[in-house]
């Protein structure tokens, strides 16, 4: 409460260091430019370019911009040509030439697209400074702004940390403007709300903040804003920094903000009724509020089928116990509870251990270690180099140490596959957490066995039932009234199946599937399925999708689109809002799915009769 | 304390399952049959009807006075001092439970997993851990109690599987061939082992909609019962009556009779005994809650936590004040009759009926606002 | 921030704090153990040959066991030799296993002498067996003292296999066997293949329970050869010491009328031709009633199925005609119930001993009997009159004619 309370204390206070907004432009362009080059005293980097236009050299113009952050061609063309050369040869009546050339610049002359008039200089230096160039006229109050970033960046690519199999191969990049651009193209969506503050006194760092306007919860909205909001920080270098402040509680190991590189799981997360958080300078994207289950998700798991997703969220949760506990369980059963054991087990252990100087805690937390420098040693390594690593980890620390007798070869194998079993997880982060409370777990057990051990289990449950995040319980679904959310934890069920958006996340319109069963040859007659399919599966949208997805089924959605798909939604909606929405998403659901259809004409007829379909990940 | 979380329906049942299910279940089956031979296993649905009837009459109370815990409207019910003596004693009662608790759990704890550790480091372990839980809310209680539920229930009938080949139904024969008396002294008995139940004079007004209160111990407590009842069958078809009546923890040593053969673990009594530790932490834990709570609004204290750390220290000295195991039990057994019976089913229901009869209290429960959403 | 690294250091006071107070009471390394495997319990006898172990000191000095009051049992235990396992690597000894035993007042006493000459923690978690002396059990006293011992506690599992040894456990456990070197291992697993009722399969927790309600038990018996073991035949408890023998074809019909057999092979007698009968399915139906003058009759009923193994190989009969399978069911009933019978006159007047919990039978299906006989019911066991019937079937004939 406390720190609610201080947030919104904070939020009274204006940041003019942020926004500028101090000192009105003169009608002087001396003084202007003096201002300008007074304040970026020593800035090499910026470009004075005077220059005169009129036909007869009348007016006096200053192009300022940064070298390098500014697109060349686009200011040489767009901006220098058309004043300097076209605007001369315009046959202009001189009364026109008299008046306001300020505006006739910005309206007729320019001839680029994102250009705005500002009346504060501090404020347009600030855009000077993000990459806008900008154009001071001789005898005017105002400044062009004119929207010319382009700098040299890293192209849109497959992302590093979340690598699929079958999946969007874009991945988000350093800059900003790109990053929501893959997500408007992912949700053509008029509820897709894109809002931009800045961050950091000195970095004044782009963040935006995205979510779906009629899915959100408002009250975790609220939150995100406030809390981005009050933080007074000097840089943001990377969304790292705004996790640190925004996050629930700072003393918990557990991650409460996710983060990803992929544009398809911020958009299945906005469809969720989740907030995503865009911070310039960095491919990862911050998405809150986050549950654990959430973190257990990849995105692979529901474009491939639902066994197999259902599967591998299992082995997830089971990779994640056993890197939590087996190093721990190990230790108590073999240095307190051998009964446990089957005897055979129990002797050959015994026998392996014969000659081995260390305690079996001793040896593990020496294996742990020298596996955690391993770790770290390869990731800041060069590829190549890097692998070196893992044969000289692999070949002295597991042959020699168990030839030498130093480690018992069990407790080699219990090191590997705790390692295997950390690696198997989908999030890096929970990865991180759960190999810290692992050393924690080790020395419980090792104190007091089993009975340790499960102490050490208990504190971390009821941290974890304490924590929250964004004021959602951090254990949801597994808690709280929303046990129908379970369907996509432990496991994941037929995206068919998956009717409404999970309750803890999102704050309306709940419904996210219509179709009450999957269209098929057995619920409607192999002839009539493709259309059925299409009918329902797709808006207008279907059509101009053609040029991505594969043409024959996305035809289909097309055409039959408009009959079906609006009257089923009409049908079941009163107001109007919400009939807007829900044709929206079928169209949304429709274009995936046919986009998808290319894959096997089963495939497309089915997931072509999905009406919002696909799950919202897809979308 | 009124700022805290709301708790679902759902976790009031998870609270109470986790609550009920404690030290009791392992002594269980020796008490019944004890009292009522081969018929025992009888005792425990007969005493569990009591008990529920109990907490119904415990939840429409807590419904006449929205919003109030006991120490509220004691006071004013049954007047100032004898309100403030049945809260003391509730207090003192909560107090001593917990200590028991934590006794019985290190004396298991020493027989079966750990037997040169000492008990004092046992209880201290099992203190703090549990004075780490209750610092937090009511709401991550039930949290807890909904996360931890299906860890004791399903391996208790999961384990119960193996066993059956062991069992022989016809242990439980001859069918109520006890004198009717000595069964109903018997159920006397029995009803203790579902003490903790009257903890909801103190979290009726926690919950985010109070008027599921009945219905949720109604369904929790049954299903205690049908628990206690089934591992009371088991353990007697295992042992034969006079078996069970000479094993100090029967349900435990009933898992002993079994490995499983191939597995990682071959002697599931291993498990059992780590689960039946988290079972035991979260019976301690919600009592030392109730007991924080009950002090901290007796005082009228605005924040719970601090007096956590001293009351465990108090616990844990009275743990540490039987002797031996044998005291343990003797003590146990007169405390939840002497105190444990008049506090929890005696004194409730008087103050029930004396609030209907002076016609007090909100009876219609028009105080109870909804709550509609997201009562996590 | 400072308030910040103070509650950190707080933390990490208390936590210290928690584990230097604590220690690791507890903690074994698993390779300082010594897990027993089998663990036999005799009667100490003064002179006895073997008995070269002493643990109490006398005043002149380590000597050879006499007669003392503390000299009451020879405890012996088998434990594995776990580096063998490991294969190379460390110097371990040649033996799979060694055998050691001590004399002393109790079980657990005696184990504490153990460790004046073994290295490593002796834990029973993983026993196997326990074998008494013959001389044990027939010792009232110490027989009871020695199950208690067993039975409390916490490490022996209540589903290890108890058998009387005829002659001496520490002689069981110390022969080298040819078949599986390991003597825990080795009983096990007879126990548990289980391809004849020729021995009972009696584990603690019911020798236990049962010497408690009634005090007797059968208990499996076991006879030692020069390397190995053999497992048949049942010693009979009856008021808590050992009375006398079962043979093994006495124990497998005992075990008819337990309804505990197992697969086994009768041979009988058709016109001169001995003709083994293999059982496969075996039940028994139990009825207790009481006739007009107030004895107690006990029907036992055998329902048998089985398969023809043999016959002769001349043209001597067809075994596939029904008056043959009639016949050899008809002898296969005749045999059955003759040595049911036989076994059942030897427990109702040799011993007196209800090793078929008959008693426990009345007091459950019928209490009103029970509560007329239930104060002398061994002299009502034997006065009670039993009638064996069996109704044998033969499946299958194996596969020529």
């Amino acid at each position: 409460m406390g720190f609610l309370g201080m947030l919104t204390a904070k939020k009274q206070k204006k940041k003019p260091e942020l926004e500028g907004g101090k000192d009105k432009a003169s009608s002087s362009l001396d003084k202007n430019l003096r201002y300008l080059k007074d304040k970026l005293e020593d800035c090499d980097d910026i470009v004075y370019r005077e220059f005169r236009v009129g036909n007869r050299q009348q007016f006096r113009f200053v192009l300022v911009y940064v070298d390098g952050l500014i697109d060349r061609d686009m200011i040489d063309q767009e901006v220098l040509n058309s004043l300097m050369l076209q605007a001369r040869q315009a046959n202009l009546s001189p009364g026109i030439l008299t008046g306001d050339v300020f505006s006739l610049a910005l309206r007729s002359a320019l001839t680029t697209g994102e250009v705005k008039e500002e009346e504060y200089i501090d404020k347009s230096m600030i855009s000077l400074l993000s990459g806008d160039s900008l154009v001071l006229v001789d005898g005017f109050k105002k400044v062009l702004v004119i929207g010319s970033k382009g700098w040299p960046s890293r192209g849109v690519q497959e992302p590093q940390t979340e690598v699929v199999i079958r999946g969007s191969r874009d991945g988000f990049t350093e800059t900003m403007r790109v990053n929501t651009a893959l997500l408007r193209r992912r949700l053509r969506d008029p509820n897709l709300k894109i809002k931009q503050i800045k961050v950091g006194v000195r970095t004044r760092t782009d963040i935006a903040i995205a979510y779906m306007d009629n899915i959100v919860d408002k009250n975790v909205l609220e939150q995100v804003e406030n809390r981005l909001e009050s933080i007074n920080i000097d840089a943001v270098l990377e969304s790292g920094y705004l996790e640190e402040f925004i996050e629930d509680s700072w003393h918990s190991p557990f991650p409460q903000v996710q983060n990803t590189e992929r544009p398809d799981r911020v958009a299945a997360a906005l469809l969720e009724g989740r907030v995503a958080i865009i911070t310039d300078n960095t491919p990862f994207v911050l998405l809150v509020p986050v549950t654990l289950n959430i973190l257990f998700q990849s995105a692979e798991d529901y474009y491939e089928r639902w066994f197999i997703g259902s599967f591998i969220r299992i082995l997830r949760y089971v990779s994640a116990l056993i890197s939590l506990v087996l190093p721990a369980g190990y230790i108590a059963i073999t240095s307190y509870h051998p009964g446990l054991m089957p005897s055979d087990l129990a002797l050959y252990i015994a026998g392996t251990r014969i000659g081995v100087p260390f305690p079996a805690f001793l040896e593990a937390v020496i294996m742990e270690l020298t596996l955690e420098l391993l770790r770290e040693a390869g990731v800041r390594l060069p590829g190549p180099i890097g692998q070196t690593i893992g044969i000289v980890g692999g070949l002295v620390i597991g042959q020699a140490a168990v030839q030498a007798g130093l480690v018992s070869p069990i407790m080699v194998i219990v090191v590997a596959i705790t390692a295997i079993s950390s690696f198997a997880l989908s999030s890096y982060s929970i990865g991180i957490s759960l190999r810290i409370l692992r050393f924690a777990l080790i020395i419980f057990s090792a104190v007091l066995g089993l009975y340790g051990l499960m102490l050490g289990l208990l504190i971390i449950l009821v941290h974890l039932c304490s924590l929250k995040s964004f004021g959602i319980p951090y254990l949801s679904p597994l808690v709280g009234n929303t046990y129908y959310e379970l369907e996509d934890s432990f496991i994941r069920v037929p995206l068919i199946t998956m009717h409404r958006r999970p309750k803890t996340l999102a704050g309306a319109n709940m419904i996210r599937i219509r179709n009450k069963e999957a269209i098929g040859p057995f619920s409607g007659g192999s002839a009539g399925v493709g259309q059925k399919g299409g009918k329902a599966g797709s808006g207008g949208d279907g059509e101009k999708d053609n040029k991505d997805g594969s043409p024959g089924a996305s035809e289909k959605g097309g055409k039959a689109g408009d009959g079906e798909g609006l009257g089923t939604g009409e049908g079941e909606h009163s107001a109007g809002n919400r009939k807007d929405k829900a044709c929206r998403e079928k169209a949304g659901g429709g274009d995936e799915n046919s986009g998808r259809g290319g894959n096997g004409g089963k495939d497309g007829i089915k997931n072509g009769g999905g009406p919002g379909g696909g799950r919202d990940t897809d979308g | 304390m009124d700022n805290q979380e709301k708790i679902t329906s759902n976790q009031l049942m998870a609270i109470m399952i986790s609550l009920l299910i404690g030290i009791g279940i392992m002594s269980l089956p020796r008490t019944v049959t004890e009292a009522a031979g081969p018929d025992g296993w009888l005792l425990v649905p007969a005493g569990g009807v009591i008990v529920i009837i109990t907490s119904v009459i415990i939840s429409k109370l807590g419904l006449l006075f929205p919003g109030k815990t006991v120490v509220e409207y004691a006071g004013d019910v049954i007047t100032k001092p004898l309100g403030l003596i049945f809260l003391l004693g509730l207090f003192v009662y909560f107090v001593i439970f917990c200590a028991f608790e934590a006794r019985v759990l290190a004396e298991v704890t020493k027989q079966f997993l750990l037997d040169r550790t000492p008990t004092e480091a046992l209880v201290i372990t099992i203190l703090l851990a549990c004075a780490y839980l209750v610092r937090q809310d009511i709401a991550t209680i039930g949290r807890m109690g909904e996360m931890l539920v299906p860890v004791f229930v399903i391996p208790t009938f999961l384990f119960l599987l193996p066993v059956i080949p062991q069992m022989d139904l016809t242990n439980l024969l001859p069918f109520m061939r006890t004198p009717p008396l000595k069964f109903l002294t018997g159920i006397g008995t029995t009803v203790t082992s579902f003490l903790g139940f009257e903890t909801l004079l103190l979290f009726h007004p926690f919950m985010a909609r109070p008027r599921d209160a009945t219905k949720a111990m109604v369904t929790s407590l049954a299903a205690v019962t049908f628990m206690y009842t089934l591992v009371v069958i088991a353990t007697m078809a295992t042992f034969g009556m006079v078996g069970v009546q000479r094993i100090i923890w029967p349900a435990f040593s009933m898992y002993r009779v079994i490995t499983v053969p191939g597995a990682f673990i071959e002697n599931v009594h291993g498990v059992m005994m780590a689960i039946w530790v988290v079972a035991v932490y979260t019976t301690l834990a919600v009592f030392f809650f109730a007991a924080v709570i009950l002090l901290s609004r007796l005082l009228g204290l605005k924040e719970h936590s601090f007096i956590v750390l001293p009351l465990a220290f108090l616990i844990y000295f009275l743990a540490l004040v039987p002797g031996n195991i044998s005291q343990v039990y003797s003590y146990l057994d007169a405390f939840s009759v002497y105190m444990g019976v008049p506090l929890c089913f005696i004194l409730p229901v008087f103050i029930f009926i004396v609030a209907r009869v002076r016609g007090m209290g909100d009876e219609r429960g028009k105080g109870h606002e909804k709550y509609p959403k997201k009562g996590t | 921030m400072k308030s910040i690294l103070k509650r950190a250091l707080n933390a990490l006071l208390i936590v210290t704090l928690v584990f230097s107070v604590t220690g690791c009471w507890d903690r074994v390394e698993i390779n300082d153990r010594i897990f027993v495997l089998a663990l036999g319990i005799d009667k100490f006898e003064p002179g006895q040959d073997g008995q070269d172990e002493e643990g109490d000191e006398g005043p002149e000095g380590v000597q050879q066991p006499g007669a003392s009051p503390r000299n009451r049992i020879v405890v012996s235990i088998v434990f594995p030799n776990v580096g063998l396992l490991k294969g190379e690597g460390a110097i371990v000894p040649e033996e799979p296993k060694a055998a050691v035993s001590t004399v002393g007042p109790t079980i657990f006493e005696a184990m504490r002498q153990f460790n004046t000459r073994l290295l490593g923690n002796i834990f029973l978690g993983h026993i196997k067996a326990i074998l008494v002396g013959e001389e044990l059990v027939s010792d009232e006293k110490l027989f009871l003292e020695v199950l208690d011992e067993l039975e409390r506690d916490h490490e022996i599992a209540r589903d290890v296999d108890l058998m009387v040894v005829k002659g001496s456990a520490k002689d069981a456990l110390f022969i080298k066997p040819l078949v599986e070197p390991i003597i825990g291992n080795y009983i096990e697993q007879i126990v548990e293949q289980r391809r004849t009722g020729r021995f009972h399969s009696k584990d603690l927790g019911q020798i236990a329970t049962s010497i408690r309600e009634v005090g007797g038990a059968p208990i499996p018996r076991m006879l030692v050869g020069e390397n190995e073991l053999k497992i048949a035949g049942t010693g009979i408890v009856k008021d808590y010491k050992l009375r006398g023998w079962l043979g093994e074809i006495e124990t497998r019909a005992a075990q008819w009328v337990d309804n505990t057999a197992g697969e086994d092979v009768i041979s009988v007698d058709i016109s001169g031709i001995l003709v083994p009968f293999e059982l496969t399915e075996l039940k028994r139906r139990m009825k207790v009633w009481r006739d007009e003058f107030g004895d107690i009759h006990l029907d036992i009923k055998l329902e048998a199925e089985g398969n023809i193994e043999g016959h002769i190989l001349e043209v001597h009969r067809d075994v596939m005609e029904q008056s043959f399978i009639r016949e050899v069911e008809a002898a296969v009933n005749r045999d059955m119930v003759a040595q049911c019978r036989a076994v059942m006159n030897k427990m109702q007047h040799v011993f007196g001993v209800d090793i078929w919990d008959i008693g426990d039978y009345i007091r459950k299906f019928h209490p009103d009997i029970w509560d007329d006989v239930k104060d002398n019911w061994t002299e009502e066991f034997t006065r009670m009159k039993v009638h064996i019937a069996a109704n044998a079937k033969v499946r299958r004939v194996g596969i020529i004619k």
